[in-house]
This record gives structure tokens, C-alpha cells and sequence, in this order.
């Protein structure tokens, strides 16, 4: 024990904490608490060896205090006595600065709304020890050595205690465990690179073996890429490249949503989901192909996330895309309550699925089969660097990587050097030909899924020689 | 301590600032330095030594451990939301790295430790090294020399501690320069501002004997414009100030700030910036400012010349290098044209980076990363330094860490940091006009940030303000330009680059949002043969 918590903080030593905090604030008012506690087993290796193996706790403590309308805050890591009143001091001291305070009573209408359960939690990953952590490192680093290639990677593994609460009587706790496992192997000449991750709170889910040899293979593929020319391409995306090419609508950088997918920034004009009527949205308008759906659920089984938000309201299961057709865009409480007549919020988690509806006749078929069905074309990995360069269009810049090999008749003919591509996604996935099966992909913390897609008139824009 | 009146603060001239620095108590560096050797003393040794010598006691070849106390304060306010309010942080973290057979194990904690839990750090980061050789292949480590610091103490230098100074002179500061930027200048839809303080209190113990403890201030501020639309396109246009970024110095940092001279041009290159004519696609002779050329600097030769990236220690986190045969290329590769000169620092006055010791109880070394734009070092560790033994013992260098070991906080992995980065003014006394001036046809190049690919070989560049240069002279803006590179090819056609007086210093992070990890990039103007002008949003 540590500080009187364990390794793995529990719902009961969460409301402790709580209780102490509460017995400290001074002038009542609200309170509000979000903590998380993490603990880490990381093993990463580079050029075929082991490199560092480490353990780590994270916490984060977040207090808000509001007294009388005027609200402050602070962020700690104590968990400790001295290290509690003093973070509670630090806020109560911050909203002293609010001097334009709004009379408002904090209210938590979803205070005894239930939230969903979904399962994120292994027990199988908790109790996995530092020793097989590295047994299973060694097992990765192996088919590439063996080959004489440089094997890098990383794997991590979690257990996560996360809670929101506040004087209002809001509880929220959930137990998760996180598994983290990436390889990229490089030949030793450098002109050749592959790339496998796959990400889950349940090791059982994890495999490495897989991801070991989908890296090797797709490095000893992709020696020697010769320059083909820029220009309008057929892609075939695999999942990870759509995810990554796709990301930027919903979130704007590493850990910020994208305020562009907030109906009240559409209705006000700005962004992509603007219509051209006055104060109006594209809800209801047609805006992707109509083959796909873009969905949040807690309870999705491959894409399944915590299902309460920082400041404890549910995440409620949503379709923002039903059939190509936004359907919804993502609203906090007070638009709710002035423009819906509704109390609650509905919040963008910014994980996701990327799914599709067949209509009828085809399938969702594999990579191989999508390479089949294509007479030129290219096979990309994953995209890097995705920057937003208009942000109405979502118009975005950014760099193929780890294996980008040209399809000739069907067939995998060469590999070919990396390209710097210009594309938005919701044009490239307006230009579908075919899409094939989703599978999670590696963007961790968020539980995302998507499918391989086959896209025409995807703009390679210029070389880019990089391995 | 007496109120700044923001009116005195945005009157115009040197006599404003001037008394707007002397109400406040100036805090000396020794005043500094024996509060933090007061803090760090006694219960930090003990716990230091507790898992330094638990480690020894497991076993480890060599071990350190660290501890951190950081505290935050951040501001942002944007002109006509609600009153500025301010957000904290204070944390604390520790971490023992422990080196057994070759492998490196660590164990971290955030929060508050006891000796007990030192003690099991220690222990658990040489049972992760335990762990760690590949079927029964062990890594031969060697780390290089460093003098054994029995207590040292280090303070960054500040004049006035930014966590001494009043919430009322810090709203006042902010809300003069947004009302200023607001309302003085009728384009301006709104204006946002953010201050950044971190105070960080490192502590660095070894089995060696080194116990280091250290004070390092960060003060960093953001200040925004978006300008409303252009009558005759509709564009609206955002810019960030690059004459304020971030620095290894406290409150006198953002005093000094050249925000009388510069904020005008500011809001009138933003304005400037939504309207203009299309670019003609070619390569062309640009003239980068200084800001677009520390940007460049940062994109490209900054990571490529980390040497453990290089190395390919990072290829599956953040990229590998271009640079990519380091012992290979040092002494013979040509990386840009002998008129630049390139170097590391960690020791620059107010320098983000700059440190009494890196995180290793390194005592940083000026390198010189470029010379006359030849490749002739890396940033190193203690670790990688000892990669380039052969180098260094061929050119009679001492085989020596630059320094460069560093990271967020104490409970994670030591890993290798930016250091301060200068590109060195050239022999000649050229300004920006000069380079413009002898340009026939071309563009230059004003604020434009520059980012590149995993291997920092191939890059591009956006934002910033783009004019026309026709004969020498200045002319038309140009909208929605974007300028492509490969780095060995921009570094190696510079013709012409500023002299000392046109040197500026940037506060940068290569991290995500609010990273508390700077570093400062000095860099001159610049002018480059055969860049790429493309349309920013045209497709193949």
C-alpha cells in the first residue's frame, strides 16, 4: 500500500478521498471531483533489444470549487492529506478571481440517471506479471532478429481506477485495463519499414504473434520502393489509414474535440457541417457515401469506452451518421435546455465505429479481395502528420507511412515510396468503391474501429522519400 | 506591491515598461536558489539515497533517481468572455532508473513518496531490468564520464518570480493587451491571450555520489488575433504572435516583450494575410524571416541530429532520422551550405531549455551540430554519447554527454530532450531587407510554420504572411500558399542568410497541448534557391 492506496485505486477508496475533501472545503458551495489512477507496465525494445522495461502510477486529481456561482480549479497528483487541503485551498482561492460570477445553482440532472456497463475490464491483463510482459516482448523481437532486422516496439499494459464525484451526490466509478502493443521493423539498409499495432482492454483479445509478423511482413515487402508519379489515385486504405485520415473531424488535436462537430457551430455558420441556410445545420442532409454510419456506443463490443464523461454525464449510444446522412452533432447542456427543450447534454467521446450497410448485393470482403477487384491502384498502411488545412472543408495534408506498395491487375506489384497526400475525408469518402471489414484500430486511449476502404481519385500530392 | 494601471501599460515607450517593472519586489537567483536548496534538503536526500542505495543493493551496475515538484499556473481569456481565471497545477513525482547486465528497468510514482516506497522503487526498477535481456543476450551499455556533483544547486535566473506576482497585475497585464489588440484595431473579430508559468524543482541523485537539486522557471504567453472578413473573398484570418512565445525566464519575460513595437504590425500581417493572389506553382528564391526559419530548424535538423532517434531507439514512438548512418556521416556529411552553422545549447540566457544540469546530472556541453554545414555532432545522453567513442576519439573530443537526457516529469522513463537550438548569424551584416533586396523574383516568407515526416526529411511550411518579391522590393500578398521541402536540399541552397543584429529567439514545444516541455530555437532570416511553392488546397 501506498499513501494508503493500492496500486489499482478501488471505488471505495475513491469515495475516502472524496469524504476527506469534502471535510476540507470551507464556504460550501459545490464540489467536484474527477480522479484517475493508472498503473503502467511498459516494456519497449529498439534494434532487436530490450531496451527499458518500467512500472509506473500515474494520478490525476482534478477539484472544482464553486461557491455562490464563482468557480475554481485545480489539477494535483497528492493524494496525501497536505497534498488534498492544499488543492482544495488552490481552487477556493481561484474562484476568488471570478469576479463575473453567474448566480447559478450547479445542477446535476443526471445525478441518478444510470449509465451503461459496458465490460473494460480483464483480470487476465491485470495479473499479467512484469516477467511475461517481457516473455512476450522477446517473443516479438524474434521473427525479425532472427531475419537479421531491427524489431522497435512497445508494449503496455494497464489498470486504470477512473471516477467522477461531486457534493451533489454523483458517483461514477470504472474499472479499466488497457493493453497497448505496437512493432515496427525496419530493415537495416532503411529502405524498408512495416508497421502492426492492435489496442484493448482485454489481453486475450491481443495478438502478438499477429502483429509481429504483419510488421516483418510488411517490412520485408516494402524494401526497395521505387517513385511512381503523383497524381489521383485509387486507394485502398487499410483500416488504420481511415482511421487516421478520419480522426480530424471529431477531434482537432491530441486530446481536444473538434469544436467544428458542435451544433452550435454549425448553426452559427463555421465548419463543415454549416449549411448554406442561415442558422441552420446538414443534419438530415446527405454528406458521406451511403454505405456508411458513424456510431458511438459504450456497449460496442470492439469499440466499447467509459461510458461517462470528465464531468459525469452518460454517454448516451448515437448514430451522428445513419446511411451517409448526418443524423446528430454533439451539443453540451445549456444548448440542450435553450434550444432542444431537452436537460441533457450529447457529448462526443471521440471514440467510434465506422461501419457499413451493404445494399444487397456486395460484401464486406477482405483486403486481399479488395486488391483483386483493383486494376491500379495503391495499398496504404497507415497516414502520419495529419494536419487540417481548411478547417470548413476539413481539407487535410499529411504523409503515407510503414508500407505503401502500387496494385497492378489485381496484384501487389512493388513497393513505392511514400507520398504526401492532400485529401478531406468527407470528399474521399464520398469517392467509395468498395469497403471492406472493420477491425479496431491503434489510437489509444479511444476505442475506434473502421473499415479497410477502397477510394477512388485520392490525391497523392507530391514524393515524399522518406522510409 | 502597488497595481500596474493598465492605462501607464499600453501608453507607448520605454517609460512605460520601465515603471512597469519597479513596483514589484525583484527576487534575486541566490534569494531563489536557498529556498530551493532549504526545500530539497534533508527529507529529499534521504529519500534520494533510500532508493539510490536499495537499487545498489538489488543489484544495479548504476542507478538514479529523480524528483520533481512542479507547480503551473494557466491563464486564457479571450476579450469579451468572462473575467480571466485562473487554472493550476502542482504535482509531484519521483523515479529511480536502475542499468543491471546492460538493461535498463525504472519505476515511477506521481504523488507524495515515503522512504518505504523509495525503497521499493529502487528494488522494482532493477527487478524490471532483471527481466529484460533478449534470450539470454544481454546489451553491452556503457555510459560516458561525468564529474560527480556532490551538491549542486541551480536557479534559473529571474528578476521577478511570476508566482510572486499579484492575480490583479496579472489581469491587468492580460487584459491591457486584448483590449489593446480589440479595440485599437477595428478588424479584430476577438483577441485571446495565454499565460503559461511552470516552476519545476528537480532533484537528481546517483550511485556515483551526485546529488543535484534545482529551481527552473518557464514563462510562457500566447497571444491570438482572428481578424473578421475580407469585404471582397469573405476569409477570415487567425494568427498566433511569435514575437511572445516561451522562455527560460520569469515575469520580466513577458514585461520586456516587444508588444508596443510589434503588435500593430501583428494585427496588420493578419489582416494582410486574407486577401491576396494566387500563388504561381514553381520553385522559387524565398526569403524566410527569422520565426520560419527557426521553424525549419525545429522540423528537420533538430530531431534528425538526436542521436538515439538516429540510432533508431525512437523508430516506433515518434520516427527515425535521415541522418540516418550517424558514425558514417560525422565529419564528411554535407546537411546545408557552409554558410551555416548550427549548435546545441543548453546554457543560453533564457533559453527554454537551459539547466544548471540535464536529467542525468550532466552538466551540458555547447555542441556544435553543424559546422560551415558539414554534419559534426548529435545531441547525446550519457548513454549515446558513448555510441560516438570512435568519433570522438578520432577528432581528440572527449567522449562526453551533450547533455540532452530529460523529460516531463519524474515517474516516467528518462528519455533524450530538445535542447536550445541556434542557427548562427552569418559573417556579413545582412537583414531581412538585404536578402529581399537582392532577390529578382521570388517570395518572402513572414511567421510560417514548418512541420516534417518521420524521418524530419520531408517537410512543408503554412500559416505566416507571403509576399510577392519582384526587382528587390516587396509586392503583392499571396494567399493560401504553402512551401515543400526536403530537408537536405533547403539546408544545402541557403545563399544567403542575417547577421547578429537580425538574431531571434523563439519559445517552442515539440509536445502536445499545454506540454510542459520547451525549448528555444534562435534563428536568423534566411534566403533559400529552388523551394516549391505550391497551393496550399490544390490536389493533384
Amino acid at each position: 500500500m501506498r499513501g494508503g492506496i493500492k496500486d489499482f485505486i478501488t471505488a471505495d477508496e475513491c469515495k475516502a478521498i472524496f469524504s476527506k475533501i469534502e471535510s476540507m472545503v470551507k464556504g460550501g458551495g459545490y464540489t467536484h471531483v474527477s480522479l484517475s489512477v493508472k498503473r503502467s507496465g511498459i516494456t519497449r525494445w529498439a534494434r532487436s533489444e530490450m531496451y527499458v522495461s518500467a512500472n509506473t502510477l500515474a494520478i490525476n486529481l482534478y477539484i472544482l470549487r464553486n461557491i455562490g456561482g464563482a468557480t475554481g480549479d485545480i489539477t494535483t497528483n497528492r493524494l496525501d492529506n497536505a497534498g488534498l487541503l492544499e488543492a482544495v485551498r488552490s481552487a477556493e482561492s481561484n474562484l476568488k478571481e471570478d469576479r463575473e460570477r453567474v448566480e447559478t445553482e450547479i445542477k446535476d440532472p443526471f445525478v441518478e440517471e444510470p449509465i451503461l456497463k459496458p465490460r473494460l475490464w480483464s483480470d487476465m491483463t491485470y495479473s499479467l506479471t512484469g516477467a511475461a510482459r517481457t516473455d512476450m516482448a522477446r517473443n516479438m523481437i524474434e521473427p525479425a532478429e532472427t531475419r537479421g532486422l531491427f524489431s522497435a516496439g512497445s508494449l503496455e499494459i494497464g489498470a486504470e481506477g477512473r471516477t467522477v464525484m461531486n457534493s451533489n451526490g454523483l458517483f461514477r466509478y470504472y474499472p479499466i485495463t488497457d493493453v497497448r502493443c505496437s512493432v515496427t521493423v525496419r530493415n537495416r539498409q532503411g529502405t524498408g519499414s512495416g508497421w502492426a499495432a492492435q489496442h484493448n482492454y482485454d489481453l486475450d483479445r491481443i495478438d502478438t504473434a499477429a502483429i509481429a509478423n504483419r510488421a516483418l511482413d510488411k517490412c520485408m515487402k516494402s524494401g526497395n520502393p521505387v517513385a511512381v508519379e503523383p497524381g489521383r489515385y485509387t486507394v485502398i486504405l487499410e483500416p488504420q489509414a481511415v482511421g487516421d485520415l478520419f480522426t480530424p473531424v471529431l477531434m482537432s488535436a491530441p486530446g481536444q474535440e473538434n469544436i467544428d462537430f458542435m451544433r452550435y457551430r454549425a448553426e452559427s455558420g463555421k465548419g463543415p457541417f454549416a449549411s448554406s441556410r442561415s442558422g441552420y445545420s446538414k443534419i438530415n442532409e446527405q454528406i458521406l457515401d451511403r454505405r456508411l454510419t458513424l456510431s458511438a456506443d459504450p456497449m460496442d463490443p470492439e469499440a466499447g469506452f467509459v461510458p461517462f464523461s470528465s464531468c459525469g454525464e452518460p454517454y448516451k449510444p448515437v448514430k451522428w451518421i445513419d446511411k451517409g446522412v448526418l443524423r446528430e452533432l454533439s451539443y453540451a447542456r445549456g444548448y440542450a435546455l435553450a434550444k432542444l427543450g431537452r436537460a441533457t447534454a450529447l457529448l462526443n467521446s471521440t471514440s467510434y465505429r465506422i461501419g457499413a450497410e451493404t445494399t444487397g448485393k456486395e460484401s464486406f470482403v477482405s483486403v486481399e479481395d479488395l486488391i483483386k477487384s483493383t486494376e491500379r491502384g495503391l495499398l496504404v498502411t497507415r497516414l502520419s502528420n495529419v494536419q487540417t488545412v481548411n478547417s470548413d472543408s476539413v481539407l487535410c495534408t499529411g504523409y503515407t507511412r510503414d508500407g505503401l506498395w502500387l496494385i497492378e491487375k489485381g496484384k501487389i506489384t512493388k513497393p513505392v515510396k511514400n507520398f504526401r497526400f492532400t485529401e478531406s475525408p468527407l470528399f474521399a469518402l464520398n469517392n467509395i468503391e468498395a469497403i471492406g471489414v472493420s477491425e479496431r484500430i491503434f489510437n489509444p486511449p479511444y476505442a475506434r474501429v473502421a473499415p479497410a476502404i477502397k477510394i477512388r481519385d485520392f490525391s497523392m500530392t507530391s514524393l515524399a522519400d522518406s522510409v | 506591491m502597488s497595481r500596474i494601471n493598465r492605462r501607464r501599460f499600453i501608453q507607448k515607450g520605454t517609460a512605460a515598461l520601465a515603471l512597469a517593472t519597479v513596483p514589484f519586489e525583484s527576487t534575486r537567483s541566490e534569494e531563489l536558489l536557498e529556498t530551493a536548496t532549504r526545500s530539497n534538503a534533508g527529507d529529499t536526500r534521504t529519500l534520494a539515497f533510500a532508493a539510490v542505495e536499495a537499487a545498489k543493493g538489488a543489484g544495479a551496475t548504476y542507478a538514479d533517481v529523480s524528483f520533481r515538484s512542479t507547480k503551473r499556473e494557466i491563464w486564457h481569456w479571450w476579450a469579451g468572455t468572462s473575467y480571466p481565471v485562473p487554472r493550476g497545477v502542482f504535482a509531484l513525482s519521483a523515479g529511480v532508473r536502475a542499468l543491471h547486465n546492460g538493461c535498463w528497468g525504472f519505476a515511477g510514482i506521481d504523488g507524495i513518496a515515503t522512504v518505504d516506497d523509495m525503497v521499493r522503487l529502487g528494488q522494482d526498477a532493477v527487478a524490471q531490468a532483471k527481466n529484460s535481456p533478449v534470450a539470454g543476450k544481454y546489451r553491452s551499455v556503457e555510459l560516458a564520464f561525468v564529474p560527480v556533483v556532490s551538491d549542486g544547486t541551480w536557479s534559473t535566473p529571474v528578476t521577478i518570480d511570476p508566482f510572486i506576482v499579484s492575480n490583479d497585475e496579472k489581469i491587468d497585464f492580460i487584459c491591457a493587451i486584448t483590449d489593446y489588440l480589440g479595440r485599437e484595431r477595428v478588424q479584430v473579430d476577438f483577441a485571446g491571450a495565454g499565460l503559461y508559468l511552470i516552476k519545476d524543482e528537480h532533484t537528481f541523485a546517483s550511485t556515483e555520489g551526485s546529488y543535484i537539486a534545482q529551481n527552473l522557471y518557464t514563462t510562457s504567453c500566447d497571444l491570438y488575433v482572428t481578424v473578421e472578413k475580407h469585404f471582397l473573398n469573405e476569409s477570415r484570418a487567425s494568427r498566433k504572435a511569435n514575437f511572445i512565445t516561451a522562455s527560460g525566464a520569469g515575469w520580466e519575460y513577458v514585461l520586456n516583450a516587444p508588444f508596443q513595437d510589434k503588435a500593430s504590425q501583428f494585427v496588420e500581417d493578419t489582416a494582410r494575410s486574407r486577401y491576396g493572389k494566387p500563388i504561381n506553382v514553381g520553385r522559387y528564391d524565398i526569403v524566410f524571416d527569422a520565426y520560419s526559419m527557426a521553424s525549419i530548424l525545429d522540423a528537420t535538423i533538430g530531431p534528425a541530429t538526436e542521436l538515439d532517434r538516429a540510432f533508431g531507439y525512437k523508430a516506433n514512438e515518434e520516427g527515425t532520422s535521415f541522418l540516418s548512418e550517424p558514425l558514417e556521416m560525422l565529419g564528411a556529411y554535407r546537411v546545408g551550405s557552409p554558410l551555416i552553422n548550427i549548435s546545441a545549447n543548453r546554457s543560453m540566457k533564457d533559453g527554454a531549455a537551459t539547466v544548471g544540469w540535464d536529467d542525468e546530472g550532466v552538466e551540458p556541453r555547447d555542441t556544435a551540430l553543424v559546422t560551415q554545414g558539414i554534419l559534426t555532432d548529435f545531441q547525446t545522453t550519457r548513454e549515446s554519447a558513448s555510441w560516438m567513442a570512435p568519433y570522438y576519439n578520432n577528432s581528440g573530443k572527449t567522449v562526453r554527454s551533450g547533455g540532452c537526457a530529460g523529460r516531463e516529469k519524474a515517474s516516467i522513463p528518462t528519455s533524450s530532450c530538445a535542447p536550445n537550438l541556434v542557427l548562427s548569424p552569418g559573417k556579413d551584416n545582412a537583414t531581412f531587407q538585404d536578402l529581399i533586396a537582392g532577390t529578382k523574383r521570388g517570395y518572402a516568407v513572414i511567421g510560417s510554420q514548418a512541420s516534417a515526416d518521420t524521418q524530419a526529411l520531408n517537410g512543408s511550411g503554412r500559416f505566416g504572411i507571403v509576399y510577392e518579391i519582384r526587382n528587390g522590393k516587396l509586392g503583392d500578398v499571396v494567399q493560401g500558399s504553402t512551401f515543400l521541402f526536403r530537408a537536405p536540399e533547403l539546408w544545402r541552397n541557403i545563399v544567403g542568410i542575417g547577421g547578429n543584429n537580425t538574431a531571434e529567439s523563439f519559445g517552442l514545444s515539440r509536445g502536445g497541448y499545454w506540454s510542459e516541455m520547451y525549448h528555444t530555437v534562435s534563428a536568423v532570416p534566411a534566403k533559400v534557391t529552388g523551394i516549391a511553392m505550391v497551393d496550399t488546397m490544390r490536389k493533384a
